[in-house]
């Protein structure tokens, strides 16, 4: 599953699980905690709004933090976002699990688990939410994801078994890592094509801690605390979701004590503020977004030809080495973006590989632009040859961080004679069905990795992969991924991923411009504040506020 | 006038001085880009002083455009708009920076000072130079959009003011219904729905939507002159319908035609500026007044300047073709004297 | 007065019409449609955006969609809202209280500050107090209005932390006692209120200050003058009550003024009403919600204008013989 940034995606945050003092007392940081008649409320504001509270449809990461709120998986992946085997996975709906053979797993459903309508989640359940991910109508993002579990079978009403198709290392990952299990009494009821419009996607009935109780037109999310969870009273009453386009008056708020945590502060400036403010922690997390700036191969006008001006290689790369990746890195995320050798995110296992290092090197961009005969011969500060101008689009949807890169580069390309005109699409859905169809000489993007990188690579860049938007193709490099994705020894895996990067470094296909951190920003009341990369709303309703530090909204209670 | 003018070629002489260097650098490197200004820039003062000369010759005089001469109104007005075409049209000689460039990134947000008046923004580009430049776009947009609206304007309402009947009763339940359309609203779903539109393409945008309301007045002035004696007569004697129009009707028209265009390009500056904030105005990174303000907004905290000085532009503007409408409107409707 | 009100009412729904066809035209000739809008950032199969298209009745010739529209509208439906899965009037019933509650404030503002202001100008033409507040008026009213909220929003918001800056209500607010409802509701209104209001005001004090002073040109203030009234009679009982006239017409005027000012001011300040509403539809190609807030408009274009009418002929005699 690959899903285009924005998206966010966190890396655990030293979590004060066990105060000091806490851990003086017998029962340690387990024991059940005490809410003096009110646990707390926490009022979160993002720039994005979630569109469904269903797992299922969520394809943006508001929706996405909403379903972990109100779905649980069978089993919750580790911080440390582990994907071989087991480990690391903590028991969600399932309360034990074994690996029957090489191609079963057999999993044991909690037996206390309820639906919120206090019907019992069952093995039908899980059969049920397979069908519903597998679904092309549906067509949830992680469908493509579930290809090797070739089958989900109820043994008895608390037992299930998940097939696969042959033996990979990934098996359970896969089975725990993309579902949140689904309620079949209710969702069976109605026509799959009819569930995005469905109120129920607005007012689901879930497993999980939270449930919705309020959702108005404004995108203003009222969720209040399941008392009866399985699993443990939440530390909290209520979590109150609200947007705000405007990343400044997000921290504003933040500051003036309106809003209790936002997922992603950006640019120094506003970290600054948020690290002077005594009652807020900034929290910098690594993530799993990288952004890049994609060539397109062929023209957009004709894709049966090659692009005139990009399909070339030595263009790509004098234009990739004329772009001081550092510099907008810095100028637009302080420190806290870095600059990927590849389509790598920060919290992506293989940002350790040893790759080598893509230079900013303007010079040489030169020397390949003028071997190859371009010059500014009109001078109107364009470089040319035979009458071609060296000019090129990029497209870019209406996002502050993405203006202000290509701006950048705009700047950057043009001391060199290269010309790149920046167009501005109306909106996201337009930039991005223009980008799924070809239509862009350039175009910037984000894609949010899964803590399994692979999926996103062969989606992405492999060749004719459904999101290679610029049409990029490589033997060699499909040849790479497919023997990854068929079960390497684990001696060969690290070499043959050095290998399949440096086909993609070598060629050019995008400019890899930054992984961005991200920095949360949240109140400093809160204890237990734990975020793992990719999903910041899975451990959410352990957050609990301390009797002596309520505010009067933490005092409000569940009425 | 004879005043205003002394003061402008003081202001040019000075200006000429200060920023010689400049001027001479200008000259030495040979493109028209460069080269119009610096020659403007010295012929700016010498300009100004020989219409001084002359105003103080000829003045006493009647009319309208004697009458608005001694407006004092209508001088302020007339005197920053006059400022901020000269200042859009000399850009390159009042400041040295490229509005586009961006020199050092990481030394970027910088506070008003000698070197950058108007401060630095988010990617160390000077914004005075880009205020300047971010002119000819806003400027640029208003006036084409306010000839186009003037130009439709004028022809459907002479159309149904000549017509009458059917025609008319169409023509102006059509106005009716762009007078009650959301103004805001349509140019909002318009310019998000088309996406990145062009210079020519905003400024139509802008004229088509914005007729209505003078159609409506030269249709009752139409009308009204119709009434009156001498278009009566010419009628009655059988004056054919073009040198109706011509002879007749179109001077009378003409006040309040000039008077809706002066308010209308500064109305165009405000709505063009709007969308721009709401981010549908020029592409990047090229300025355009609404444009600096919106990209503003991520540092607006810790760089407010960047968002001040654009907005007081807007706002000079505005207030100068204002006055000059006003003036105008008093100028030449002789009730009102 | 009957058939006066029949031809006005007629030539409402004349206008209302015509800005219904336009909208509709407008936005389904626009490329891009809700169905690609709905999954914001999923790849999605052709297939699946057809299956959509077909449910929402999005598919077949325009003029069947058209037709279809039209009739569902005349019969009170606005449809669906297809990114937020729920009846148009649901949007507009949540959205509109926070637009009429903003309005009304400005509207208040913008005429008891405007009318002071114009009066007391008015009262004293051509003096020193008069041309300063000229000027202060001709600024406020040149301001972009945005820009206007942006710099109170910068001030009083971030800066002095005396407002919140975004939003209608605090998060918590339906779990607040009556009297903490009534008071966070009035400190989030505080700036966009004021913003709107005092653009608004000073076009009314411009307008004002004319009617003024015209009321002082005419014969019975002279003859109020002669019979030795004093000068703050004359100005409050005559030339105030003659010029308030005009005003009542130009309330009715300002009502799509507002609406206008408030797609802005809604914008900066994040206050969830109509004019929001409508920026976010235009957004994700939310149709119905486009079509529907256009509609609402010219309908309070048309009911202001409507207003207008009927008060200037409730009030000034002259104007029912006509």
């Amino acid at each position: 599953m690959t899903t285009p940034y924005p998206r966010g995606s966190y890396m655990r945050y030293a979590s004060a699980v066990c105060p000091l003092l806490g851990s003086l007392l017998l029962a340690g940081c387990a024991a059940e905690f005490s809410c003096e008649g009110s646990c707390g409320t926490a009022v979160i504001t993002t720039t994005g709004a979630p569109n469904t509270a269903l797992p299922v449809l969520a394809g943006s990461v508001p929706s996405q933090v909403l379903g972990d709120l109100v779905f649980l998986p069978l089993a919750e992946i580790g911080d440390d976002l582990n994907y071989l085997g087991d480990d690391g996975f903590e028991p969600r709906l399932a309360r034990r699990w074994s690996f029957e053979d090489s191609l079963t797993i057999v999993f044991e459903l909690d037996d206390r688990a309820t639906w919120q309508d206090g019907m019992p989640v069952t093995a039908d359940d899980v059969v049920f939410t397979f069908d519903l991910y597998r679904d092309p109508v549906v067509n949830s993002v992680a469908r493509e994801d579930l290809t090797s579990i070739r089958a989900v079978t109820a043994r008895d009403e608390h037992t299930v078994a998940f097939t696969f198709s042959h033996p990979y290392e990934e098996q359970f990952y896969d089975a725990a890592y993309h579902m949140r299990i689904h309620p079949r009494h209710i969702v069976d009821t109605i026509p799959r094509s009819e569930l995005a419009g469905h109120p129920f996607a607005r007012s689901p009935i879930g497993n999980g801690p939270l449930r919705v109780a309020r959702w108005d037109a404004s995108s203003t999310i009222e969720l209040v605390a399941d008392t009866t969870f399985f699993l443990g009273r939440p530390g909290l009453d209520r979590i109150i979701i609200q947007t705000n386009p405007d990343p400044n008056s997000i921290v504003t708020s933040l500051v003036a004590g309106e809003t209790d945590f936002t997922d992603f502060v950006r640019g120094q400036a506003s970290v600054d503020r948020i690290r002077e403010a005594e009652h807020l922690t900034a929290i910098p997390i690594p993530s799993l977004v990288y952004m890049f700036l994609s060539f397109n191969f062929r023209d957009p006008d004709n894709p049966e030809r090659p692009h005139p001006l990009l399909g070339q290689r030595y263009i790509r790369e004098a234009i990739s080495l004329a772009v001081d990746r550092g510099a907008i890195a810095q100028a637009t995320m302080g420190d806290m973006a870095r600059v990927p050798q590849g389509p790598i995110s920060q919290a992506n296992p293989l940002w350790d590989l040893e790759l080598p290092t893509l230079p900013y090197d303007t010079a040489e961009a030169r020397r390949i632009l003028a071997r190859q005969g371009w010059a500014d011969t009109d001078g109107d500060g364009v470089l040319d040859r035979n009458g071609q101008r060296f000019s090129f689009s990029v497209i870019i949807s209406p996002s502050g961080l993405r203006r202000q890169m290509v701006t950048i580069m705009e700047s950057q390309l043009g001391a060199l004679g290269i010309e790149l005109r920046i167009e501005q699409l109306g909106d996201f859905n337009i930039w991005e069905s223009r980008s799924r169809e070809g239509r862009f000489d350039a175009t910037v993007g984000g894609w949010s990795q899964d803590p399994n990188p692979l999926g996103s690579m062969q989606g992405t860049w492999a060749t004719d992969s459904p999101n290679n938007w610029g049409k990029y193709g490589n033997r060699q490099l499909d040849a790479l991924l497919d023997s990854l994705a068929g079960g390497l020894p684990a001696e060969r895996v690290r070499g043959t991923w050095i290998a399949a990067l440096r086909i993609i470094q070598d060629d050019y296909p995008a400019i890899w411009l930054m992984s961005p951190a991200q920095t949360a920003a949240v109140h400093a009341r809160f204890e237990n504040v734990t975020m793992r990369p990719g999903r910041w709303g899975s451990s959410m309703w352990r957050w609990r506020v301390p009797p002596d530090e309520k505010l009067p909204r933490d005092r409000i209670g569940i009425r | 006038m004879t005043r205003w003018l002394l003061t402008a070629g003081i202001l040019a002489a000075l200006t000429v001085i200060v920023r010689f260097g400049r001027i001479v650098q200008l000259l030495t490197t040979p493109s028209p880009e460069t080269i119009v200004p610096a020659l403007g820039a010295l012929a700016l003062p010498v300009l100004a002083f020989a219409g001084w000369r002359w105003s103080r010759r000829a003045t006493d005089g009647r009319g309208v455009w004697h009458r608005l001469a001694r407006n004092r109104t209508f001088l302020w007005g007339s005197g920053v708009v006059a400022v901020l075409i000269l200042a859009t049209l000399l850009a390159p000689v009042l400041t040295s920076f490229d509005p586009n460039a961006q020199p050092d990134l990481r030394a970027a947000t910088q506070a008003p000072s000698l070197a950058h008046p108007f401060g630095t923004d988010f990617y160390n580009r000077d914004v005075l130079s880009r205020v300047l430049h971010g002119a000819r776009w806003s400027l640029g947009i208003a006036v084409a959009s306010v000839t186009l609206l003037v130009v439709i304007g004028t022809i459907v309402g002479l159309a149904a003011g000549m017509a009458g009947g059917a025609v008319d009763v169409v023509l102006m339940r059509i106005v009716d219904g762009g007078l009650a359309m959301p103004r805001m609203l349509l140019l909002l779903v318009i310019a998000s729905m088309w996406g990145n539109l062009s210079f020519l393409a905003l400024a139509t945008l802008l004229g088509l939507t914005g007729w209505f309301g003078l159609s409506r007045i030269v249709r009752a002035e139409v009308l009204s002159l119709r009434g009156r004696p001498f278009v009566a007569a010419a009628e009655a004697l059988g004056v054919g319908r073009r040198r109706l129009i011509v002879r007749h009707l179109l001077p009378n028209l003409a006040a309040p035609i000039s008077v809706t265009a002066a308010l209308g390009v500064g109305n165009i500056i405000l709505i063009e500026a709007s969308l721009s904030y709401l981010g549908l105005g020029a592409p990047p990174p090229d300025p355009g007044w609404g444009n600096i303000i919106r990209e503003s907004m991520d540092i607006m905290l810790s760089a407010p300047w960047v968002a001040f000085f654009p907005g007081v532009a807007i706002f000079l503007t505005v207030v100068g073709f204002s006055l000059i409408g006003d003036s105008l409107r008093s100028a030449l409707d002789p009730r009102t004297e | 007065m009957a058939p006066f009100l029949a031809r006005r009412l007629l030539h409402a729904v004349a206008i209302v019409f015509i800005v219904v066809t336009f909208t509709f035209l407008l936005i389904h000739l626009a490329p891009g449609d809700p169905a690609t809008a709905q999954f914001q950032d999923q790849p999605v199969s052709r297939e699946l955006i057809e299956q959509y298209r077909s449910d929402w009745g999005l598919d077949g010739p325009l003029v069947g969609q058209y037709v279809r529209y039209l009739g569902n509208i005349v019969r009170g439906d606005f449809g669906h809202s297809f990114f937020l899965g729920r009846p148009v009037s649901d949007v507009i019933r949540e959205a509109l209280p926070n637009t009429v509650f903003l309005a009304v404030a400005a509207l208040g503002i913008s005429f008891a500050v405007g009318i002071v202001i114009g009066t007391a100008q008015g009262a004293t033409p051509r003096s020193r107090f008069d041309h300063t507040l000229t000027a202060i008026t001709l600024a406020v009213f040149s301001m972009p209005i945005f820009w206007f909220g942006l710099m109170m929003m910068l001030v009083f918001g971030q800066w002095l932390g005396w407002f919140p800056v975004s939003g209608a209500t605090s998060a918590v607010y339906v779990h607040l006692p009556f009297l903490g409802r009534v008071a966070d509701r009035f400190h989030h209104l505080v700036l966009p209120a004021l913003t709107l209001g005092l653009g608004g005001a000073a076009v009314v004090a411009r307008f004002h200050r004319a009617e003024i002073a015209e009321a002082f040109s005419q014969n019975f203030i002279r003859t109020a003058r002669a019979k030795g009234l004093s000068e703050r009679h004359v100005v409050l009982h005559h030339a105030l009550r003659t010029a308030l006239l005009p005003a009542i017409t130009m309330f009715g005027l300002s009502l799509p003024i507002l609406f206008s000012g408030s797609v802005l001011i809604e914008f900066v300040f994040g206050w969830q009403g109509m004019g929001l509403a409508a920026f976010d539809a235009v957004d994700r190609r939310d149709y119905n919600v486009v079509t529907a807030i256009a509609l609402f408009g010219a309908v309070m274009v048309v009911a202001g204008n409507f207003l207008a009418d009927l008060a200037y002929r409730g009030v000034d005699p002259r104007t029912r013989a006509a």
